[in-house]
């Protein structure tokens, strides 16, 4: 028999399969929904487990039912004695149920409270369906119009998705999936409700597509190809800049130079530990340490805000009315604090640079092309993408930028090659040969 | 007045095809190297057999020819080269009987300056025809209008020496633009369209729209004066030709298109139809950028139109390649990309025809098709592209793509018997694409065919009303090559798949409306495994394409 740890080991959001986790508390919230002859009981559970001496708490809604449910054979957790207990949000009717608290906000008394921002367009029977192919959340297309994403790891204190799409709601909703609303429990939040574009596409699918013409014909220049993505990248960079724009907002700052200094340290830090996975890394610390020096030495004022803290090409849209960025969780594996912390908006410049660096180069890995020609071209398409994006971002042509974008883009580097090394060791070429061009 | 095919159907241009043919370069019954009305009628059964519901025939009347006929010296007679009134008339009956319907052109802007009209005009400022053209004393007013032929004319006004005034012109300065503030020449205008309804024709297609009037202060385009007159002039049409149709020529962005249809509440109430221009650049666009935003945008910005209106969209005409309403970004890019050559480039935009455009690649030329057949719209094909025609970009002005329909592997292509050096234009004889290589004859013979892969296409289109009067619905999917959309009328469902890469593709689809159904594709009547709860996967060879069926008799 299945367990409820069993289960949770085989989620893609679940992040600790080590032999030594156990789950520590299971904080049961009041029925949403009382199990009854016409339907299943479903509630929210948090599940706080313990691996290697540090608690996550998961957030798993579940559905009871009295019977097996066929069609949910994957979805079952656990059998409790009385009832089968399903993941809700695999599970229609428990998802109608968890989707019926916005139907009427104000109804709810009990500890989870619903709120909403304007108008949704939902009923009783407004159909759900799964988004597949996710990582860190599980969400839900709800009537084809909107995603319901239901945290998995959740802290004490406001999401950031949350916080950011509240503030955006006014400024930045044309450039963003605007937020309709959320469930919270005590201080934690449980689930967001926002615009869903149902025809659209992520930049990261788009940007591939394009490389793939040109990796066909390696020897026509990136300019003259059919498929070419620089118009695309210099819209992105537009609306990049438009969204931290509208995310000044949330306040501004100038780092301190012992601001600076932290932020260095923390580029060093962070390569070093990444030297435990990586050891060849060693190779280029003194060249990085090189640019991050570069960095202490800046003598010019660093505007600081909140920024979206995970911005990659995956968490950009296409829609037929232009792109809009999604995700603002920032890095999942993160604490709240360090999620919430002002920083300059050129990290997330740094990531949409590394992504169009990372989407050709993934090409090439998957197709197990490496002749000169294929390489040459996956870096000219790079090149001309990053310089169409940073051009659409207008990113100033001046020393403190190109400093400072540069040592992010090495962190990030580094950050992959140690995801990469962990988890896809044959994609660590990407972020190594990356180092390697941004080092020399 | 000849009697009207199927006359109870009001909203047949919903839903036909439509093929522009030239006259002059369709079929030669007289052996003088030109084509004409007879021969034309001899070739009716082909276009039946093809499936064509309505002929578009651009300008017969008597003209100079300084502008392929668009410049008209009599309003109200057929050029004597390409037969009489009467001929006219047996085509229209001919036609009639095979159930297939005829559009003419029609030039409402201006005339040529051989018309009589403005003959008198010059010659006789009191007359009654003085006031027929826009006369002035100095070439300073309507300073805000654009000169659309930027290669040719510096000016929209140009000095008469005869009448010793300057005359109004938006586009060539032979073709004066007619003052339609003169009710004289309304009237004279609205009886000459008369002549051609009492003939039995069901439509016209009206050039050049938008500059019908010109006043200080505005651009002189889309003006209320320019709107007014085509209401006048729709409903003088419904009241005494019912079922006629008006087809508008307005090359404008679609948002500003729209207002050419009319009062939206109440149906339109200006023309039946407009030609939607941007989609055909799109389409060119999305193929080459194997992406399908170029369509998905234009679709998503294209606005609803009244209910008794439809669009006409095209991929290729006797006119250039349009970029009029492309981006600038965009416009430079389509011209690098098809336009390598300089001969090629001459105003804005590019002469040439479909299948060159593509490099003659036949799954490129069908997938085209398949979208300009499956998008929203009436579609237009021009002649010669359903056997993959090609092109001389050596012959001057728009004539390389209105060389000689190419019917036979003899002489002249079978166009005519007359001696090769008296034809009006030369036949293609290039090796790739000259006559002994395409031409009708020869396809008619092969059944894989691009003629008959055409004409299978055209009667799938016939038996499925989704595609006339259905609507649109952009489905997206995972694959950002890969444009999908459902066509709806009713419980006629088609799901329409295309792959704009030149790749094999994947798709997955959110078809979960369809949950249980069959997709049946319509090519070959293959049922496709059944929609189920997740998305549906389907893959596609590189500039592969399907129509499906999502039918409830197939669950």
């Amino acid at each position: 028999m299945t367990t409820r740890l069993d289960y949770l080991r085989r989620q893609r959001w679940f992040a600790y399969a080590s032999a030594d986790t156990t789950i520590e508390v299971v904080r049961v919230l009041p029925w949403s929904r009382p199990p009854d002859a016409f339907g299943p009981g479903v509630r929210f559970e948090l599940v706080t487990v313990i691996s290697g001496g540090i608690r996550t708490t998961y957030n798993v809604p579940a559905s009871y039912r009295s019977e097996p449910f066929s069609g949910l054979d994957n979805a079952l957790m656990e059998f409790d004695g009385d009832f089968y207990v399903y993941d809700a949000m695999l599970d229609a009717h428990a998802r109608s149920a968890i989707l019926a608290g916005f139907l009427d906000p104000n109804a709810e008394a009990g500890p989870v409270r619903y709120e909403l921002t304007g108008d949704l367009d939902l009923d009783a029977s407004t159909a759900t369906v799964p988004l597949i192919a996710e990582q860190s959340n599980t969400s839900i297309i709800v009537g084809n119009r909107y995603l319901l994403k239901l945290f998995r790891r959740v802290d004490a204190g406001r999401n950031p998705d949350i916080e950011i799409g509240v503030a955006l709601s006014t400024t930045g909703a044309e450039f963003t999936a605007p937020i309709r609303g959320w469930a919270t429990v005590d201080d934690v939040d449980l689930v967001m409700i926002y615009d869903y574009y149902a025809s659209a596409t992520d930049g990261w699918d788009s940007a591939r597509a394009s490389f793939r013409d040109l990796a066909a014909e390696p020897e026509v220049d990136p300019t003259d190809a059919g498929a070419d993505f620089a118009p695309e990248s210099a819209r992105l960079g537009q609306v990049v800049a438009r969204v931290h724009q509208a995310m000044s907002v949330m306040g501004t700052a100038i780092w301190a130079p012992q601001d600076m200094e932290q932020l260095v340290a923390r580029f060093i830090a962070r390569f070093d530990e990444t030297t435990a996975t990586a050891p060849w890394l060693l190779s280029w610390r003194a060249a990085a340490l090189d640019a991050y020096a570069g960095v202490a030495a800046l003598d010019e004022p660093i505007a600081i805000q909140r920024v979206h803290g995970d911005l990659h090409l995956g968490q950009t849209l296409r829609t037929v009315g232009g792109w809009r960025l999604i995700d603002f969780e920032g890095e999942p594996a993160k604490s709240l604090s360090d999620r919430r912390r002002f920083d300059s908006p050129l990290r997330d410049v740094a990531g949409m640079v590394r992504s169009l660096d990372y989407a050709p180069h993934s090409v090439l890995l998957q197709t197990a092309s490496d002749s000169a020609p294929a390489r040459l071209a996956a870096i000219a398409w790079a090149r001309r993408n990053q310089e169409a994006f940073l051009d659409g971002y207008g990113l100033a042509a001046e020393h403190t930028s190109y400093v400072l974008l540069r040592a992010y883009q090495i962190d990030k580097a580094v950050y992959e090659v140690g995801y990469e090394t962990t988890h896809r060791p044959a994609w660590t070429q990407i972020p190594r040969d990356a180092l390697g061009r941004l080092l020399t | 007045m000849i009697e009207h095919p199927q006359p109870n159907q009001p909203d047949w241009f919903k839903r036909a095809v439509f093929y522009e043919v030239l006259v002059r370069s369709f079929s030669d019954s007289n052996d003088d190297g030109t084509g004409d009305i007879c021969g034309l009628i001899e070739k009716l059964d082909y276009l039946d057999w093809l499936g064509v519901d309505c002929l578009w025939i651009p300008p017969l009347f008597p003209s100079p020819l300084r502008d392929g006929g668009y410049d008209v010296a009599d309003l109200t007679d057929v050029a004597s080269e390409l037969g009489t009134i009467d001929d006219f008339a047996r085509l229209v009956t001919e036609a009639h009987r095979r159930g297939m319907r005829i559009i003419i052109d029609f030039v409402m802007n201006h005339t040529s300056d051989q018309h009589p009209w403005f003959q008198s005009s010059r010659a006789d400022p009191d007359g009654p025809y003085g006031d027929f053209f826009v006369w002035r004393d100095t070439d300073t007013a309507y300073r805000d209008a654009r000169i659309i032929f930027v290669d040719t004319e510096a000016s929209n006004w140009t000095w008469d020496p005869v009448r010793k005034q300057y005359f109004w012109h938006r586009f060539y300065s032979h073709q004066p633009d007619l003052n339609f503030d003169n009710p004289a020449v309304v009237t004279a205008v609205i009886d000459a369209l008369d002549f051609w309804l009492e003939l039995g024709i069901d439509g016209f297609r009206l050039d050049a729209v938008p500059y019908l009037f010109e006043r200080d202060g505005t651009d002189s385009e889309n003006l209320p004066q320019t709107h007014g007159l085509l209401k006048r002039i729709r409903g003088h049409i419904d009241n005494r030709y019912p079922g006629r149709i008006l087809l508008a020529e307005a090359n404008q962005w679609p948002a500003d298109v729209v207002d050419y249809f009319g009062d939206f509440d109440g149906g339109g109430d200006e023309c039946h139809m407009c030609f939607h221009f941007p989609v055909m650049p799109r389409i060119f666009m999305a193929v080459r950028r194997e992406s399908r935003y170029p369509i998905s945008e234009i679709m998503d910005q294209t606005p609803a139109i009244p209910a008794g209106c439809q669009w006409g969209i095209f991929l290729r005409n006797h006119d250039e390649l349009t970029l009029e309403m492309v981006t600038t970004d965009d416009r430079d890019y389509m011209w690098s990309e098809y336009a390598v050559d300089p001969r090629m480039k001459a105003n804005i935009g590019i002469r040439r025809r479909l299948a060159p455009l593509l490099d003659n690649a036949t799954d490129q030329m069908e997938l085209f098709t398949a979208l300009l057949l499956s998008l929203p719209g009436s579609p237009v094909l021009y002649y010669g592209d359903e056997i993959g025609m090609g092109d001389n970009i050596w012959l001057g002005d728009r004539d390389g793509v209105r060389t000689p329909m190419q019917w036979t592997p003899d002489r002249n292509a079978g166009f005519s018997r007359a001696t090769p050096g008296r034809l009006t234009l030369p036949v293609i004889m290039d090796p790739v694409f000259g006559y002994q290589s395409v031409n009708v004859e020869a396809q008619t013979q092969d059944r894989s065919s691009l003629l008959h892969w055409t004409r299978r296409m055209l009667q799938i289109r016939k038996q499925h009303a989704a595609f006339g009067l259905g609507s649109f619905g952009d489905l997206g999917g995972s694959n950002p090559s890969v444009l999908s959309y459902v066509r709806t009328h009713g419980d006629d469902v088609m799901l329409c798949v295309n792959n704009l890469s030149r790749f094999a593709q994947p798709v997955e689809l959110d078809l979960s409306d369809f949950e249980g159904i069959n997709p049946v594709e319509m090519f070959g009547g293959v049922e496709f495994p059944a929609i189920g709860q997740l998305p549906y996967l389907l893959t596609l060879a590189g500039h592969g394409f399907y129509w499906f069926r999502l039918s409830e008799l197939a669950r």
